[in-house]
């Protein structure tokens, strides 16, 4: 290479940068580290840092965090939550509902004048195409539409026939704003499951146009696009980069008061770069862990809300199959459970790992969701008690087992550090395991395992979204964790529970299965995680509820 | 050439990333999924085949255009690839456009001046590139350029173009003459491909040092003192052409490294490019993904050394194309 041809090479990448620095600063202004006066009321754009990108936008398949809060923002629900309220059940698109005395029959009126982004009416006729439209599907990537076959009608995809008696759906058009639900089961935890984004309702005229409605496939266009009736409507993805969202003018709710013009929901996977764009200003809100949140604690212009309980619980799970590995399983006894669950030091784990920013989880229902029992037996830190009852099931000199934990969760890798020791203090020896998520949960599924540590988020405001899975048998369709543990009575209850429609009978039976499964524990209950938001001070309108997602329509720019 | 490494590195991945001890069908639906869920995903992406006819499925799709489809983002893997690659290739061109000339000048300035400050500087210099971590690099430029002085933006590719050509931001910024997009795609790829040059042109630097150190010291460079040419005519005519072979090879290597080895850059500068969609690809066991960004790369490596051997037979007539 000549010397003119490398100068020329030099020349040329220093002409660029030099033009290129020239034209950012002339054409590209930052955004301002300080609030500006939000000139209306509808001005602005809202950042969030976070992680994770949605793996689809359908809510037909949705089943992850990151799609869900875009969805519950575009997409609007028959019924909703307001606030922090988990109690109450409020009117979204349907204004009232009755219910017959059996509990299957549900009628919704339907809020007049709604009207899609695109200027499409929100009917009964959409309502129907909406929950149809999942049976139909039936989320074939994530399963989610579990969630309504559970007491809905299902789809033949065979016969191309509703498995009712009259062979037609669960949802009636009664007229163009009232529809009605005959369900398969009268259900208890109807109007929470309807809350969830899976219940969201779609344009048809939009789905036709793209693909329609085919059994058991999902919509490449309904995965990537949306057309909602929400107060916030799609503009962009940028996959693994972020989304855009801007104010749906037509939006039923209307636009008094303050609110954002647009939304971004920034994929941000580095923490530090996270932290970075809060403390200057250019991120509203961020995702920041908690063994982050002394970086941000204190600083000028951050607020750091902990209000609150989530109902994203940790838990360790024990596999209760009479053998493994071909030996004795000695945590096929109930005593040796027992013992375990008394052998954990939890006051530790929650001041030195959850950094006080978790309670001790009481019982397989988390604190504030319906159903949980405030006065329930928790176990304690009694090492002696553990020794005691190790000794009356037959293991006074131990044994050995394994824990394991996902690749890359941190604070599990903490918690297993602990239980180690806490378990060799009563004689049993713990090996670690590291794994990955996918041969973790082929181990899970396998049983093959001794105990693994594991997490549960909720779906929707309802104890059966958690005493089901935990409790219920792998027979009648439980047992998500494959622990093997089966109980007669508890299934029976579990079953009058899920399909019991007087609350405080649910609550009863509830109370009885929470108790023999304290007794008989398949789970040591770990911790029940706070809630922490961290975001810039001039933020407002925002509050915090366990079983919804960010809400956008309330937050905005303050002096 | 191209056929042979390709069925190869197929096959080698495929069996690799198909005999793990996990079911891809759970990974895929997630840990709520019902059983028969699980039971349909194996079903309908012959999961429960043997390997061989998995392999068949997967080529005999690839050969019609057919990539596969990515479990991890619910859509088609050549979708994905077209999306991710473009934001990989511009940042990795950017990196090299940095570190090609600049390394190789330190490189020939070290020798020249061998043992003098500029030479124990340059080596610094390149020293703390190879042995600088990324991460830590990135981190650090974030904190200064955008923390401090709030130079550059820290996250993100700038503004999307108006029309999108080619998915090179800058390319279809100059190309649909939207200078508000230029400027901003060229300010927020400052700071990454700074980071992600910097190991490149440590190993350019030192390459290109040691291979001048050696030609410096042959007959034909001292014939060509003898007869009074200028310093500059020697070094730069005389002795980098010759020099410039290792540190071609390199060139092409790193170029076609960077492109799948700049994950730690585009996660902490939030880049979307297909480091960060390889990594989620392999922890969620997406195997399509996972062969798709595998067979891609095996191509660019094949047409990466394509173009070094073509430079090779421009810098030194002795190599002959075809021989």
């Amino acid at each position: 290479m000549s010397k003119g041809a490398l100068y020329g090479i030099i020349a040329i990448v220093v002409i660029i940068i030099v033009i290129g620095a020239a034209l950012a600063v002339y054409y590209y202004k930052p955004a301002p580290s300080k609030p500006s006066k939000p000139t209306s009321s509808v001005s602005g754009t809202f950042t969030w840092d976070t992680i994770g990108d949605p793996q689809t936008l359908d809510p037909a398949e949705a089943y992850d965090t990151a799609s869900g809060v875009v969805i519950q923002n575009v997409y609007d629900r028959l019924v909703t939550y307001h606030g922090s309220d988990t109690q109450t059940i409020y009117p979204d698109l349907a204004t009232n509902w009755t219910v017959d005395s059996s509990g299957k029959v549900w009628t919704f009126h339907l809020r007049k004048g709604v009207k899609f982004s695109n200027g499409d009416p929100c009917d009964a006729q959409a309502v129907k195409f909406s929950f149809d439209r999942v049976l139909i599907i039936g989320s074939p990537q994530t399963g989610v539409s579990w969630i309504l076959s559970q007491f809905m009608y299902s789809y033949n995809k065979t016969t191309g026939k509703w498995n009712s008696p009259d062979g037609e759906s669960s949802v009636r058009v009664i007229d163009n704003n009232t529809v009605q639900f005959k369900l398969r089961e009268a259900y208890g935890g109807f109007l929470p499951a309807i809350a969830f984004t899976v219940a969201s309702i779609v344009d048809p005229k939009v789905v036709n146009a793209h693909g329609g409605v085919q059994p058991g496939q999902d919509n490449d266009w309904m995965s990537q696009n949306m057309v909602g009736t929400g107060p916030y409507k799609f503009v962009e993805w940028k996959h693994n980069a972020y989304i855009k969202l801007e104010y749906n003018p037509d939006y039923w709710g209307g636009w008094e008061g303050k609110h954002f013009q647009y939304i971004m929901i920034k994929n941000i996977p580095e923490v530090a770069t996270r932290e970075q764009e809060l403390l200057r200003g250019d991120a509203d809100m961020a995702y920041i862990p908690i063994n982050h949140l002394t970086d941000v604690e204190g600083k000028s212009g951050v607020t750091v809300n902990k209000g609150g309980l989530t109902y994203d619980v940790d838990m360790i799970e024990m596999n209760c199959r009479p053998t493994y590995e071909n030996k004795t399983n000695p945590l096929n006894s109930k005593l040796v459970r027992q013992a375990i669950s008394y052998a954990i030091d939890y006051n530790t784990l929650l001041k030195d790992i959850y950094k006080g920013y978790a309670i001790q989880m009481q019982g397989p229902i988390p604190k504030g969701m319906p159903g949980h029992d405030d006065n329930l037996f928790m176990y304690h830190h009694d090492p002696q008690k553990a020794k005691e009852l190790l000794k009356e099931a037959g293991y006074a000199n131990g044994f050995t087992v394994t824990l394991i934990y996902n690749q890359g969760n941190d604070v599990r890798a903490h918690i297993a550090q602990i239980v180690k020791e806490d378990l060799a203090d009563v004689g049993v020896a713990v090996q670690i395991q590291e794994l990955a998520w996918p041969t973790l949960l082929d181990k899970m599924d396998r049983g093959d395992y001794s105990m693994i540590i594991v997490g549960w988020a909720p779906d929707y405001n309802d104890p059966d979204d958690y005493a089901f899975p935990f409790l219920a048998s792998y027979q009648i369709g439980g047992d998500t964790y494959r622990t093997g543990w089966h109980n007669a009575t508890v299934d029976k209850l579990l079953m009058e529970a899920k399909y019991e429609v007087d609350q405080n009978k649910r609550a009863e039976l509830y109370k009885e299965v929470q108790q023999i499964a304290m007794q008989d524990p398949a789970f040591i209950y770990l911790a029940q995680w706070k809630h922490v938001a961290v975001y810039r001070s001039w933020l407002q309108g925002y509050y915090f509820n366990p079983v919804m997602m960010l809400d956008f329509y309330h937050l905005y720019k303050g002096e | 050439m191209l056929i042979p490494v390709v069925i190869g590195v197929t096959l080698i991945t495929f069996t690799i990333a198909y005999v793990i001890p996990a079911d891809p069908a759970r990974a895929w639906a997630g840990q709520k999924a019902p059983p028969e869920v699980v039971e349909q995903i194996r079903e309908k992406y012959h999961l429960n085949d043997p390997l061989y006819v998995q392999y068949y499925y997967y080529i005999s799709g690839l050969v019609r255009g057919d990539w596969g489809y990515s479990h991890s983002e619910h859509r088609p893997v050549l979708d994905c690839l077209m999306d991710y690659f473009p934001a990989t290739f511009e940042l990795t061109i950017w990196a090299m456009a940095i570190a090609i000339p600049v390394g190789i000048y330190l490189g020939v300035v070290s020798a020249v001046k061998r043992n003098k400050i500029p030479d124990h500087l340059s080596r610094i210099f390149a020293l703390s590139g190879v042995s600088m971590p990324i991460f830590w690099l990135g981190l650090l430029l974030i904190l200064i350029f955008y923390t401090y002085l709030g130079w550059f933006p820290a996250s993100g590719r700038g503004i999307t173009p108006s029309h999108t050509y080619t998915g090179l931001y800058i390319l279809d910024s100059i190309l649909s003459l939207d200078f508000q997009s230029l400027a901003s795609d060229i300010w927020h790829i400052i700071l990454p491909a700074v980071t992600l040059s910097y190991a490149t042109l440590a190993v350019m630097t030192r390459m290109t040092r040691s291979s001048m150190l050696e030609v410096l010291r042959l007959d034909y460079i001292k014939t060509a003192r003898a007869k009074g040419l200028p310093d500059k005519i020697v070094i730069y005519r005389h002795a980098l052409r010759n020099a410039l072979i290792p540190t071609l090879t390199v060139a092409g290597l790193a170029f076609a490294g960077l492109l799948g080895g700049a994950v730690l850059t585009e996660t902490i500068f939030s880049w979307p490019g297909m480091g960060r969609y390889a990594y989620h690809a392999i922890s969620t066991l997406d195997f399509p993904a996972i062969m798709g960004v595998t067979f891609l790369m095996a191509v660019i490596f094949v047409i990466a050394n394509l173009i070094v051997d073509i430079m090779y037979a421009y810098l030194d007539p002795r190599i002959k194309l075809g021989e």
